[in-house]
């Protein structure tokens, strides 16, 4: 049997509520489970040990008394660090917010608080989400649990090895040019970046205001679906959230996909390992023997993206950190002072041309969802690279590693779709392998459906990190 | 160029390491390389930028 804290919530919440299994017994083998592999992991910034406990006997009384509330009742959740959290410091993995605690949740954190859950503790994370491999100077680096020495990607990397490593049954993360889907990939998990507007972001410390998307990481695509159901909906405090209706995630697992047309864009999402590229290629067949009907297309203005997104996530992050650059950048680490210095020299031309390859993007998208219902790519070119490493050399070519994950993820953002990571297997090294799947706005239902389809083929099922 | 980009930053405000200099002088010469990819394609009076959109980012 598998143990308790490898078990999805699909498996978990059952249980809970027929009151074979205690919030209390879950919650502390997660926590057992933390505090073994932590000091290895590094995933966790701030373990909320007592107070989890405590939030786990009043779950096992309420569900003892047959109130139960659903399926996430009783779940060991830790959080990103970047989600306001009442009375628990929120340090955006960064020096400047080592020692600022918030007097409110975040409206995901508090919906899920509302749903039952047990908050364990908060995440390791890229000094404010602005990076994608997780290495921290303030708190440390996050490892990755298939191979310590390795990157978990970020910037929600503290998440993804969590999940990974049974350190947290699910997690919360937010993704400006990949930061959910990539450590998902890098750490055989499952991650969903949804649509623009279809989850709020107040009380999320913000990278970049017009990337910026909240989403969960789980172990199964079922768990997202659950995760997404409770996070998503309108919210009068984030002026970017959208009145659109939830969907119903999780019933609609069961719809299959004969018959849904996938395209695989030949122009772009090119160039990844060749390990990374067999996998993708096996993910096709195994979705077309199961009735997807998968073809190729172009989308010649996905050329643009690398550079819309960079010039963006640059200049809006430095507008929110200018005043603290201005007076002490030596707070920050190198490699994120560097990028808002950066940020700080990019012209008001150059922004807005940014914004102009966004919407032509954006017209790309749609033209060609007029053939397909969901586009596959590989989530990220490469596998996870070791802590320190900056460039590689693939075929005599040298590839910046921050660059190479970010081109595979900027699209989505840039056009706000939703896109879900899921594990296509592992590499020779044994380090898991993603592929995405890109919806329609607001087309969530369909990426799961699509995920779910695939995952019950994965080659991944069952495989866990560190036993 | 290491030298304008002291500038530039000093007019905004911002005091970066000297060792930070050279860092951001290659950053600088690869965003134009960018640019220039921009350029590329057709970005024109016809293309409206996305900030001018009342509903930013995902389209219905």
């Amino acid at each position: 049997m598998t143990e308790l804290y490898y078990q999805t919530i699909g498996e978990l919440a059952p249980k809970l509520q027929r009151k074979e299994l205690s919030p209390v017994e879950l919650t502390e083998a997660v926590l057992k489970r933390t505090e073994a592999l932590n000091p290895k992991l590094n995933a966790y910034l701030t373990i909320l040990e007592k107070e989890a406990l405590q939030q786990a006997r009043q779950a096992e009384q309420e569900i003892f008394s047959g109130h139960w509330r659903g399926p996430l009742h009783g779940i060991p959740i830790a959080v990103k660090d970047l989600f306001h959290t009442d009375g628990v410091k929120t340090t955006a993995g960064s020096a400047i917010l080592r020692d600022f605690t918030p007097q409110e949740n975040a409206t995901v954190v508090q919906r899920l608080l509302d749903a039952g859950i047990v908050l364990t503790g908060k995440l390791n994370m890229h000094e404010f989400a602005f990076g994608v491999t997780n290495e921290n100077p303030h708190f440390g680096d996050a490892h990755n649990p298939w191979d310590t020495n390795r990157i978990t990607g970020g910037s929600s990397g503290g998440s993804a090895a969590a999940v990974a490593a049974g350190l947290s049954v699910a997690s919360l993360g937010t993704d400006t040019g990949g930061s959910i889907r990539t450590p998902s990939s890098l750490c055989g998990v499952v991650g969903l970046k949804p649509t623009f507007g279809r989850v709020s972001k107040h009380g999320v410390v913000p990278l970049s205001w017009s990337l910026d998307h909240v989403g969960p990481i789980a172990r199964s695509v079922e768990d997202v679906a659950i995760l997404l159901e409770a996070i998503a909906g309108h919210d009068m405090k984030d002026p970017t959230s959208k009145k659109r209706e939830i969907g119903s995630y999780r019933n609609a697992l069961a719809s299959g996909t004969r018959g849904l047309r996938a395209g695989v864009v030949r122009n772009y999402y090119i160039g990844a390992e060749p390990d990374v590229e067999n996998n993708f290629r096996e993910a096709i067949k195994s979705l077309e023997t199961a009735g997807l009907h998968v073809s190729e297309v172009e989308i010649p203005e996905l050329d643009a993206a690398l550079f819309a997104e960079m010039i963006m996530i640059s200049a809006e992050a430095s507008a929110y950190h200018h005043e603290s650059l201005a007076a002490s950048p030596t707070a920050f680490g190198a490699d994120v002072r560097i990028l808002l210095e950066a940020g700080e020299l990019i012209s008001a031309v150059q922004y807005i041309k940014a914004q102009q390859a966004r919407r032509l993007i954006q017209e790309g998208f749609r033209r060609v969802f007029d053939q397909f219902d969901v586009l596959l790519a590989p989530s990220v070119p490469l596998t996870a690279t070791p802590i320190g490493v900056r460039q590689l050399q693939t075929g005599g070519m040298p590839i910046d590693v921050t660059m190479a994950f970010v081109q595979f993820a900027a699209p989505a953002n840039l056009a706000g779709l939703p896109s879900l990571s899921v594990p296509t297997g592992l590499s020779a090294e044994g380090l898991p392998t993603g592929m995405q799947i890109i919806g329609k706005p607001f087309g969530e239902e369909t990426v799961l459906r699509v995920g779910v389809e695939y995952e019950a083929m994965s080659p991944l099922q069952e495989k866990h990190p560190l036993g | 160029m290491e030298e304008f980009i002291k500038m530039a930053l000093g007019f905004a405000g911002i005091t970066a390491p000297a060792e930070d200099l050279p860092v951001l002088a290659a950053q600088l010469a690869g965003m134009g390389e960018a640019a220039a990819l921009v350029q590329s394609i057709q970005l024109n009076e016809f293309v409206p930028a996305l900030i001018f959109e009342p509903e930013v980012g995902a389209h219905d």
